[in-house]
């Protein structure tokens, strides 16, 4: 471990050790493997790419003072969704929006913490023990069987501009019963100044023909740090689809790991990444097929100026005996700027005979003969940038289930018709 | 409307105009015609501003302007309007969303109110029951899986919603079956009038069976080497580019 790390490792287990928390004995777990395995404290092939040098310099306010609601009030909403925020890490119940409909229930993860950390444990690595060493507030979500949601729920992870760089461990938990069915806005919007950390883990648990939408969006901007797990385990005949949406940020590691644990589960992902300054963002995605008849598919794009890089690892399992199932992988990016950088890797272990598993990967420039036909039809240059670039990446966002998304990620330019408006 | 004189291009270092000089003005419709690698296709991408070609000599006015000194939206926005002769393939980007923000840019360029959506529609609608082009074109990217047809009508219909005063055609009977070539046709023939004018680029004479030009200019190496009326395009299509190239003495 480099000095920075062990530093690093100091300060938290000072900060955090011997503090009030909900799950004591998750904190304990998590401060006795963070003193042993350090940050990252986990595989370094899938941080080859990732230097999270960086991030273990800073240092963080632990336990960020609360902020008026007012001072964040200006976050961004979604129309008709159930909205819980957090301001700093700290629940913000003022600018809660909604209630849930009956046969679901949304609450403080803090006051009801049971079953936490079965899918991310303590022991999975670094930032895992940290987050549950740091542990204070998190949101719960859960639905018996048959209950369907109608009303996207949003969970907004915010700050104000003007408060003090501040570290935060949020954990989130989705239970979806039987045939039940939700979408979900993870979001991170709004980063102080100063900047911040947000350390997430987020356990995902579909039973039987459950199906969840989750849109994941970072907006979190140049100062910002974010550090999230996803582990999710899917049930027979399930489906989970997930978008994951980069608009604007600054350092971003996220690993998702999806288990289809039975016969019928099916993935779809789909990501966009938009880099722009020296934003890092790396996408560690791995899909288990644990049964046969599985399907996956991941589909991400890149859009990348400046000294942007972004990385995406793919991997997909197939345990022994997953005959029949399905998995393909795609990544296509877009360059902008000549110190823009794209890393690919996928990965794929395959102990079953009978797949179909698929991966490609491409990157190029904006095409010139497209540029020269929009001028040509009175368009100026950047707008018919603009528009190119926001096809591009639009095509990476397919059926999105929440449409006001797009409008934080794309500014407003709009490729789509403006007929389908009005007719 | 429009004066070329001595104009001379040069794409990667090799001339490709020699010296051209045609003067179109308003209420005419001009054909030019020459073999393959004549710099007919040079000569309308020059005129739309396409980067690559290297002015080497010459010069173009478009309505008192110096052409060649705007950017390819100005001259959009002045009036002038290429039809390719490869329309291009823009996935992604509605074909409803690009005419709209085409004729917005110029309507704002000349100092007119943007089109409420309602009106755009409505004149889209017009004339695309004038071009025979199907309903669900307004919910597909641009040229996006298009049939060569398709994409030419597509230009005519841009052409006739943009309202040039300036279209230069390029190949755009090229790839057409008889049925498709009489509609891009009819599109053209709609567009003519007294302020306006047109350069029709071709190889072929089939085209001016059906729009009919005031002058036929043949383009061989570089140079216009004989110029006349619609008769001339007959002659062509008797005797072939050679004979009547040659008999130019060029």
């Amino acid at each position: 471990m480099s000095e920075a790390a062990t530093e690093a490792v100091r300060v938290y287990l000072d900060a955090y050790a011997g503090a009030a928390t909900p799950i004591p004995a998750l904190a304990e777990r998590g401060a006795v493997h963070l003193a042993a395995a350090g940050l990252p404290g986990s595989a370094p092939e899938s941080w080859r790419y990732t230097d999270p040098g960086e991030l273990l310099a800073r240092r963080f306010a632990v336990d960020a003072a609360p902020v008026e609601a007012d001072d964040a009030s200006d976050l961004p909403q979604l129309a008709g969704a159930v909205r819980r925020v957090w301001v700093g890490g700290r629940p913000a119940p003022g600018l809660a929006v909604g209630e849930m409909a009956p046969g679901a229930r949304l609450w403080a993860l803090e006051t009801d913490p049971e079953g936490v950390g079965a899918q991310i444990a303590p022991e999975r690595d670094g930032f895992a023990a940290l987050n549950a060493l740091g542990f204070r507030h998190g949101a719960g979500l859960a639905l018996d069987a048959g209950a369907v949601l109608t009303a996207p729920v949003h969970l907004l992870w915010g700050a104000s501009a003007d408060q003090p760089a501040f570290a935060a461990h949020p954990r989130v938990a989705i239970r979806l019963g039987a045939q039940a069915a939700a979408t979900v806005v993870l979001h991170q919007a709004g980063t102080p100044e100063a900047g911040a950390f947000l350390n997430s883990a987020i356990e995902i648990a579909l039973e039987a023909g459950a199906a969840l939408k989750l849109v994941v969006v970072d907006q979190s901007g140049a100062g910002a740090f974010g550090l999230s797990q996803i582990a999710a385990r899917c049930a027979r005949d399930s489906r989970l689809d997930v978008w994951l949406i980069d608009a604007g940020a600054g350092w971003v590691r996220r690993e998702l790991e999806i288990a289809l644990a039975e016969p019928g589960a099916t993935a779809n992902l789909y990501g966009l990444v938009q880099g722009r300054r020296a934003s890092r963002v790396d996408n560690e995605i791995v899909i288990r097929h644990e049964a046969p008849h599985t399907h996956s598919r991941q589909q991400t794009r890149a859009v990348l100026d400046d000294r942007a890089r972004a990385v995406f690892g793919g991997g997909v399992a197939v345990a022994a005996g997953a005959q029949g199932i399905t998995a393909r992988q795609g990544n296509a990016t877009l360059l902008l700027s000549r110190r823009a950088e794209v890393v690919t890797r996928p990965a794929l272990e395959i102990l079953a005979d009978d797949v179909q598993c698929s991966h490609g990967a491409s990157v190029g420039q904006l095409d010139e003969a497209a540029l020269f036909y929009l001028r040509s039809r009175g368009l100026d240059r950047e707008a018919a940038r603009a528009l190119l670039i926001a096809s591009f990446a639009r095509a990476a966002l397919p059926d999105v289930p929440v449409a006001g998304v797009l409008d934080w990620v794309f500014d407003g330019i709009e490729t789509r018709s403006p007929v389908a408006a009005t007719a | 409307m429009l004066q070329i004189d001595d104009l001379q291009v040069s794409v990667e270092d090799r001339p490709i105009l020699k010296g051209l000089t045609l003067k179109v003005n308003a209420g005419e419709v001009h054909a030019i015609m020459g073999p393959n690698g004549s710099g007919k296709s040079t000569l309308a991408a020059v005129l739309a501003g396409r980067e690559g070609y290297v002015h080497t000599g010459g010069a173009v006015h478009y309505r008192g302007q110096d052409l060649l000194a705007l950017a390819p939206e100005e001259r959009a926005r002045e009036g002038v309007f290429l039809g390719f002769q490869y329309p291009v393939e823009i996935p992604g980007v509605n074909n409803v969303y690009l005419l709209k923000a085409s004729l917005n840019a110029q309507r704002r360029h000349r100092g007119e109110p943007e089109l409420d959506a309602f009106e755009f529609l409505r004149l889209v609608c017009e004339q695309m029951a004038f071009m025979g082009i199907p309903e669900e074109f307004l919910r597909r990217s641009v040229n996006e899986g298009f049939s060569g047809g398709e994409k030419k009508r597509n230009e005519i219909l841009q052409m006739l919603i943009l309202q040039p005063r300036l279209a230069i055609l390029d190949e755009i009977d090229s790839g057409l079956d008889i049925d498709a070539l009489k509609v891009v046709s009819r599109g053209i023939e709609a567009l003519r009038s007294p302020d306006r004018a047109m350069i029709l680029v071709t190889h072929y004479q089939r085209l001016l069976d059906y729009v009919t030009p005031d002058f036929v200019h043949v383009l061989a190496g570089g140079r216009i080497v004989r110029s006349g009326g619609k008769e001339l395009a007959r002659e062509l299509e008797a005797e072939g580019y050679g004979a009547v190239v040659a008999g130019a003495g060029a």
